[in-house]
C-alpha cells in the first residue's frame, strides 16, 4: 500500500476506494430488501417533487359535503374533517415530511461530520473541548430540547428542521470520531502525512472515505427517525403549520376521530411507516454491504 | 433468563390482581370528575389557570357566589352600600373552617390583603383598603367600580382563616383548610385530587346553602387527563363519571347513547377576529373580510356544527345582552357583498398574518378562515403561538407580528366587561385598543355601556362596533357537559365547571 | 480506575455549568412573558411590570445568569416554580418516580424481549425466524409512539375493557400500555442490534474453533457467543435509560402520567423558567451519571478496555465504544 510517490499513493487509495465502493454497490444490488427500500424512496421523492401536478384535488380545498368521506373511487383515501382529499394531502405531504427528514438529517450530519473529523483527527485538547460541549448538548433530552427550541423560535418548517437537527449532532460526531480513531493509526494515513499532504487533504481524501461508513448507515435510519420525531412534535402542537400537509400533523389531527373515522389516521400512519421501513431496509442493506464479515 | 421472565410475569399478575381488588372495593357514594388541566398549587391566592378553575368552587368558599343573574352571599350575610365606592360586608357569625377556627372580619381583611400583595389576582388592585369595623363586619373602600365589578370583586378572592393559613407550612399548596364542605384529602400532582365531605358543614340553615356549597356526595375525585381523546375514552369506559371538558368533536359519542346524558349550555368564551387597524384602516375592507368568512364553516369544521354563530363579541348568557341582536343580520357569509366591498375600496388581496394561540380548535378555525379567504385572493399565513407568546404579542406595540388575530374572551359578570377586554384603550400601554384603534366615539360609547349598561347604551356600542367592524364575533362555543347515568342531574357553576357536590345522584 | 472515575466526576462540573448556561440562554432568548402567563389576560401593564420586577426579569442577561448560577451551584437551590409557587426540586422528585418506573419497565421490556428476539434471529440467520423478527423490528421502529398508544387504548381499554385508559391509580396495570407503546421501538432496535452483534461474534475465529472442537451448538451459543455479543448491549441499555428519562413526554401526555416530561413541557409553554432550568439540570446530571456508570460497567465486563484504563490511563476507547452503541440505539 505504501508507495514512493504521492501520485501513486493517491492513485492507489483511489482505486482501492473505488473498488471498495464498487463492491459495496455490488453487494447492495444483490440485497433485494435494500433495493426495494431504495426504489420506494426514489419513488417517494419523485412523488414529492411532482406532487403539485399529480394530486387529483387541491390539498387545501375544503368541502362541507365531503366531510369524513370514506375511501371511495373519487377519494381513494377518503376525506378529513374539513372535506379535504386525504390522498392528495398525503402526496403533497410527502414534500414537507421528506424535506423535514432529509434536511434535519443533512444539517446534523454536515455539522457532525465537520466536528467529528476535526475531533477525531486532531485529538488532544480539541477533542476534549468539543466532546465536553457535546456532552452538554447530549445531556439535555432531545425531545425537550426540540420543544424548547421550537418555543424560542416559533413553529414553521425551517425552525422545526433546526430544532430537530441540533439534537442529532452529538451522535454523528461520536460515531465518526470512534471510527476515525481506528483509521487514524493505519499505515496509509501515516504515509500520506509523511509525504506532506495538507491536513485538509488527509482528512477529506484519506480519513473520511475510510471511516464514513457507519455515518452513512446512521443517516439513512436517522431520516426515518426524524420524521417520527416531527410527528411527535406536531402531537403537542409544534411543527409544520397548516394548510401545508405534513404526515405527522395529519396523524395528530386525525387522532380526534380515531374511533369513528379511522381512515384519517391510518393513511398518514401508513405513509410514515412506508418511508421509515424503506429507509431502514436500505440502511440495513448498506450496513451489511459495507461490512463484508456479515455477508456470506 | 426464562426463569427470571416467568418470575417477573407472575409478580406482575399478582400485583395486578391486588390492585384490581383494591380498586373494586372503592365504590359507593363517590364521583370522579374528569378535568383537563392540573391546578399545580391548590393554595388560595394563586393565579387562575385552566386546571384551577375546575376545582376552585369545590375547594373554597367566597363572600358571594353567582347563581343565574343574582349574587347570593355565601360567607356574607348582608351587603350595605355606604357610598359609591364604600360597602360594608357583614359575615355570618357562626362560620368555622375545617380545622375549627372561627372566621371573622379580620380574616377577610387578611385574605384580600395577602392576595393583593402576592399579586396573582390582578383584579383586586381596584380595592383601596379594607377596614375591620367589628368582629363580623368589614368595610371595603374601592378605588373605582365599573358596572358588575362589585360582585366580581367579592367573588375574586378565596377566603380562609388567617390561623389556618399561617399554620400551613406551604401556604396551603397541597392541603388547604377552608370553609367548604369538602376537604382535600389527597393531591397527586398531575394526576388527581381527592376531596371528602367533612361531615359537618358550618352552614346549618339548609335554605342558605348555596349551589356552590352543596354536598350531595361523600367523596369527589378530580382526575386530570390532558389528552382530549383520552378524556373521552375515560368517560366511555366509565372511569370518570362526569366531565365538562369533552371536546365538541367527541360529544356526539355520548348524545342519545344509553347510559349517558349530555347537557349543553353557552360557553363562557366567545371566539372573535380582531383586525389590525394599521393594516386594515379601511372599514370596507374589514367588512368585506367579515362577509367573506363563513361562520357556518367554522362551526361545522371546528365544532362539528354544535356551536352557535356569534351575534356580537360575546354570547347571550350575559344579563346585559340585548335579545334583539339575535334577529339582526351579523356578517352572514355573502361572497357578493364581500367582492363588492373590496372592489369599492380598491382592495385586491395580498398576504396577511393571522395570529392565534395554538389549540386543536383554534387551528381548525384558522384553517377554515384561510380556506374561505383564499377565494378572494387573500392569502392567509397562519401564525400560531403558545399562550405565553400569543399574549406577549397581543398586548405589545404593533411590530407587524400579526395582521389579523383570532382571540377569545369572556367575563364572569357582564357583556360590557367582555368588550372592555380588547376595546378599552385606557387599559393598554400603547393607549389604543388591542387592534390599535384610537376612536373617541368607540371609547365614549364603551364607557357609557360600562357605567350604565342599559339596553340603549349596550345597543349603541354594539351597532357602532358592527358598523366599524374593528373586530367581530365568529362563533360562540357551547359547553358540553357529559356524564354517565350515575349522575342523575348535573350542575355547573357560572364558569361552566362541574359542581360535583351540587349534582344529584 | 478510581482516578479515571474521579476525573470523569470532576469533568461533570463544567458540563453541568455548561448545561445551566445553555438552557438559561435558550429560555432567555425565548420570547414570551412569564408575568403575563402568571397573571392572565386581565392584568394591566402596571401590574405586569411590577410582577416582572418582582421576578427579577428586568435585569440584564449577565446579572440574571450570575444570580441563577449562584443560586444553583453555590446554594444548591433550584428555586420556586413561577406557576405553582412550590419548590422545583420537590416537584421534580415527586414526578421523577413515575418517569423512573416507566423508564425501568421499558428498559426491562426492551432487554427481556428484544434480546431473545435478536438471538433467535441471529441463530437462524436468513431463516424464517430471522425474517419475521426483522420485519417486526422494522415495523416497530416506524410507528409513532402516540399513535400506537391511542390504538392500544382503543383495543384494550375501550373495546375489551381490560386495562384502564389512563392515570396511575391501578398499580402495574396502569403502566402496561404506556410501557408497551413507549418501548416498542426500543425492543425493535434492541433486537436488531443483538442480531448484528451476535452475527459478528458467531463468525469470529474463536467460535469457529469452539465448534471445530466439537462442542454442542448450545454450549457454543450460551457459553462463548452470548457473553461476548452482550458487551455492546450494555451501552445500549445505559443509553436507552438516559434517553428514556427525557423521552417519555409524549407517552406521559397521552396516558395522563404525572412525570417529569409533562412537568417540563407545561413549564416551557408557560415560561416557568425555574422548572425548565431545574428539570434540565437534574435530568442532565442523571444522564451523565448513567453514562459514567455504563463506562465503568463496560470496563469491568470487557477486560480489553479495563486493561486500557490501567495501562495508559487513556479514556478514549470507552466513550468511542459508547458512541457506537448510541448509534445502534437510534438505528
Amino acid at each position: 500500500m505504501v508507495k514512493a510517490s504521492s501520485r501513486q499513493a493517491n492513485a492507489g487509495v483511489r482505486s482501492r476506494r473505488q473498488g471498495q465502493l464498487g463492491q459495496v454497490m455490488h453487494r447492495l444490488a444483490k440485497n433485494k430488501l435494500a433495493m426495494l427500500g431504495l426504489f420506494v424512496m426514489l419513488a417517494l421523492i419523485a412523488v414529492a417533487l411532482l406532487s403539485p401536478w399529480i394530486t387529483p384535488y387541491d390539498y387545501a380545498a375544503t368541502s362541507k359535503a365531503d366531510r369524513y368521506a370514506l375511501p371511495s373511487a373519487q377519494h381513494w383515501f377518503g376525506c378529513d374533517g374539513m372535506g379535504r382529499d386525504i390522498f392528495s394531502r398525503i402526496l403533497y405531504g410527502a414534500r414537507a415530511s421528506l424535506w423535514l427528514g432529509l434536511m434535519s438529517t443533512l444539517v446534523s450530519t454536515v455539522i457532525g461530520v465537520i466536528l467529528g473529523s476535526l475531533v477525531g483527527y486532531f485529538g488532544g485538547w480539541v477533542d476534549n473541548v468539543v466532546m465536553r460541549l457535546l456532552d452538554i448538548l447530549q445531556a439535555i433530552p432531545g425531545m425537550l430540547l426540540s420543544i424548547a427550541i421550537s418555543a424560542a423560535l416559533g413553529s414553521g418548517i425551517g425552525n422545526t428542521i433546526l430544532a430537530l437537527s441540533i439534537g442529532g449532532i452529538p451522535m454523528t460526531v461520536r460515531l465518526l470520531r470512534g471510527s476515525i480513531l481506528t483509521v487514524r493509526k493505519q499505515e496509509y494515513i501515516e504515509a500520506a502525512e509523511k509525504i506532506n499532504c495538507s491536513r485538509l487533504r488527509v482528512i477529506t481524501s484519506h480519513i473520511l472515505p475510510n471511516s464514513i461508513a457507519p455515518v452513512i448507515v446512521s443517516v439513512t435510519m436517522g431520516i426515518g427517525n426524524t420524521i417520527l420525531q416531527a410527528a411527535s412534535l406536531s402531537y403537542i402542537g409544534l411543527g409544520v403549520q397548516p394548510p401545508t400537509p405534513e404526515w405527522g400533523a395529519m396523524l395528530s389531527e386525525g387522532k380526534a376521530m380515531i374511533t369513528k373515522y379511522p381512515h384519517l389516521c391510518i393513511f398518514p400512519g401508513l405513509a410514515i411507516m412506508v418511508v421509515v421501513l424503506a429507509l431502514n431496509m436500505l440502511g440495513d442493506g448498506l450496513r451489511d454491504a459495507m461490512d463484508p464479515k456479515l455477508k456470506n | 433468563m426464562k426463569k427470571i421472565l416467568s418470575l417477573v410475569l407472575a409478580l406482575a399478575l399478582l400485583m395486578s390482581c391486588l390492585c384490581l381488588s383494591a380498586a373494586s372495593a372503592e365504590q359507593g357514594e363517590s364521583v370522579v370528575v374528569g378535568i383537563a388541566g392540573d391546578p399545580g398549587n391548590i393554595g388560595p391566592f394563586q393565579g387562575m389557570s385552566a386546571g384551577r378553575i375546575g376545582i376552585l368552587f369545590t375547594t373554597y368558599e367566597f363572600l358571594v357566589t353567582k347563581d343565574g343573574d343574582s349574587y347570593p352571599g355565601v360567607l356574607m350575610k348582608e351587603l350595605t352600600q355606604v357610598d359609591d365606592l364604600t360597602y360594608d360586608v357583614e359575615l355570618y357569625d357562626y362560620i368555622v373552617d375545617q380545622a375549627g377556627n372561627p372566621l371573622t372580619a379580620s380574616d377577610i381583611k387578611f385574605c384580600y390583603e395577602t392576595a393583593q400583595s402576592i399579586g396573582n389576582l390582578p383584579k383586586l388592585s381596584s380595592i383601596e383598603s379594607i377596614e375591620v369595623l367589628s368582629d363580623y363586619v368589614c368595610r371595603f373602600h374601592f378605588k373605582e367600580l365599573a358596572a358588575g365589578d362589585l360582585y366580581s370583586l367579592l367573588m375574586e378572592c378565596p377566603i380562609v382563616t388567617q390561623a389556618a393559613y399561617e399554620a400551613s407550612p406551604d401556604q396551603m399548596a397541597v392541603d388547604p383548610v377552608t370553609t367548604s364542605p369538602y376537604r382535600v384529602t389527597g393531591y397527586q400532582t398531575g394526576s388527581k385530587i381527592v376531596m371528602e365531605y367533612t361531615g359537618a358543614y358550618w352552614q346549618t340553615d339548609e335554605s342558605l346553602v348555596r349551589t356552590t356549597s352543596k354536598h350531595n356526595v361523600n367523596s369527589i375525585t378530580f382526575s386530570i387527563i390532558p389528552d382530549s381523546v383520552q378524556l373521552t375514552n375515560a368517560l366511555k369506559t366509565k372511569e370518570i363519571d362526569i366531565s365538562a371538558a369533552i371536546d365538541a368533536a367527541y360529544i356526539k359519542d355520548f348524545m342519545d347513547v344509553e347510559g349517558y346524558n349530555v347537557t349543553r349550555f353557552p360557553d363562557n368564551l366567545t371566539k372573535y377576529l380582531i383586525f389590525n387597524n394599521n393594516v386594515f384602516p379601511d372599514q370596507r375592507v374589514r367588512q368585506g373580510i367579515a362577509y367573506g368568512i363563513d361562520a357556518d364553516d367554522i362551526n361545522l369544521f371546528a365544532f362539528d356544527g354544535l356551536a352557535m354563530n356569534a351575534k356580537t363579541i360575546g354570547n347571550s348568557k350575559y344579563p346585559d345582552y340585548v335579545a334583539a341582536w339575535n334577529d339582526e343580520p351579523y356578517y352572514e357569509y355573502d361572497a357578493d357583498a364581500a367582492k363588492a366591498l373590496f372592489a369599492e375600496a380598491g382592495f385586491t388581496g395580498g398576504t396577511y398574518r393571522l395570529m392565534y394561540s395554538v389549540t386543536d380548535v383554534n387551528t381548525s378555525i384558522a384553517t377554515t378562515i384561510q380556506a374561505d379567504l383564499m377565494d378572494f385572493g387573500i392569502n392567509i399565513e397562519l401564525v400560531p403561538y403558545d399562550s405565553a407568546l400569543f399574549n406577549t404579542y397581543k398586548y405589545a406595540d404593533d411590530s407587524g407580528e400579526w395582521n389579523l388575530m383570532l382571540d377569545e374572551g369572556g367575563s364572569s359578570s357582564l357583556l360590557s366587561n367582555v368588550w372592555k377586554l380588547t376595546m378599552d384603550r385606557n387599559d393598554q400601554t400603547h393607549g389604543k385598543t388591542i387592534g390599535y384603534v384610537s376612536d373617541d366615539t368607540l371609547q365614549s360609547l364603551l364607557e357609557a355601556a360600562m357605567t350604565e349598561n342599559t339596553p340603549e347604551n349596550m345597543d349603541a356600542f354594539h351597532q357602532y362596533l358592527k358598523e366599524q367592524c374593528y373586530e367581530y364575533g365568529l362563533v360562540a362555543p357551547v359547553s358540553n357537559l357529559a356524564h354517565t347515568t350515575v349522575v342523575k342531574s348535573a350542575v355547573t357553576c357560572f364558569r361552566g365547571q362541574v359542581l360535583p357536590g351540587a349534582c344529584e345522584y | 480506575m478510581i482516578r479515571y472515575i474521579g476525573k470523569r466526576l470532576l469533568w461533570m462540573i463544567p458540563v453541568m455549568l455548561g448545561i445551566a448556561i445553555l438552557i438559561f440562554s435558550i429560555m432567555y432568548i425565548c420570547p414570551g412573558d412569564p408575568a403575563q402567563s402568571m397573571l392572565g389576560p386581565s392584568a394591566t401593564a402596571v401590574e405586569l411590570a411590577a410582577k416582572r420586577e418582582e421576578l427579577g426579569l428586568n435585569d440584564p442577561y449577565i446579572v440574571r445568569l450570575g444570580r441563577y448560577l449562584y443560586q444553583t451551584f453555590i446554594r444548591f437551590d433550584l428555586g420556586v416554580s413561577y406557576k405553582y409557587g412550590t419548590s422545583v426540586f420537590e416537584g421534580l422528585m415527586e414526578r421523577m418516580r413515575y418517569t423512573l418506573v416507566i423508564a425501568l419497565l421499558c428498559m426491562a421490556l426492551q432487554v427481556f424481549v428484544g434480546t431473545p428476539l435478536g438471538i433467535a434471529a441471529a441463530t437462524h440467520h436468513n431463516g424464517v425466524a430471522d425474517r419475521i423478527c426483522m420485519l417486526l423490528a422494522l415495523v416497530g421502529v416506524s410507528i409513532p409512539a402516540f399513535w400506537l398508544a391511542l390504538m392500544l387504548v382503543l383495543i384494550f381499554a375501550v373495546n375489551l375493557n381490560w386495562l384502564p385508559t389512563s392515570g396511575v391509580d391501578n398499580g402495574l396495570l396502569s403502566f402496561i400500555m404506556p410501557c408497551i407503546a413507549n418501548s416498542f421501538a426500543g425492543i425493535a432496535s434492541q433486537a436488531r442490534h443483538t442480531r448484528s452483534s451476535m452475527l459478528e461474534v458467531i463468525r469470529s475465529d474463536y467460535i469457529v474453533t469452539a465448534k471445530a472442537k466439537g462442542l454442542s451448538p448450545r454450549t457454543v451459543l450460551l457459553r462463548h457467543a452470548l457473553p461476548n455479543a452482550l458487551i455492546p448491549i450494555i451501552t445500549i441499555i445505559g443509553n436507552g435509560m438516559g434517553m428514556m428519562l427525557g423521552g417519555t413526554v409524549i407517552i406521559e401526555n397521552v396516558f395522563a402520567i404525572p412525570g417529569v416530561g409533562r412537568y417540563m413541557t407545561d413549564a416551557i409553554s408557560s415560561r416557568d423558567y425555574p422548572v425548565v432550568m431545574g428539570g434540565v439540570l437534574v435530568l442532565g446530571l442523571i444522564f451523565s451519571l448513567i453514562m459514567l456508570l455504563v463506562d465503568i460497567v463496560y470496563a469491568f465486563v470487557d477486560p480489553r478496555i479495563k486493561a486500557q484504563y490501567e495501562g495508559r490511563r487513556k479514556k478514549k476507547k470507552a466513550p468511542a465504544a459508547a458512541a457506537a452503541g448510541k448509534e445502534a440505539q437510534h438505528g
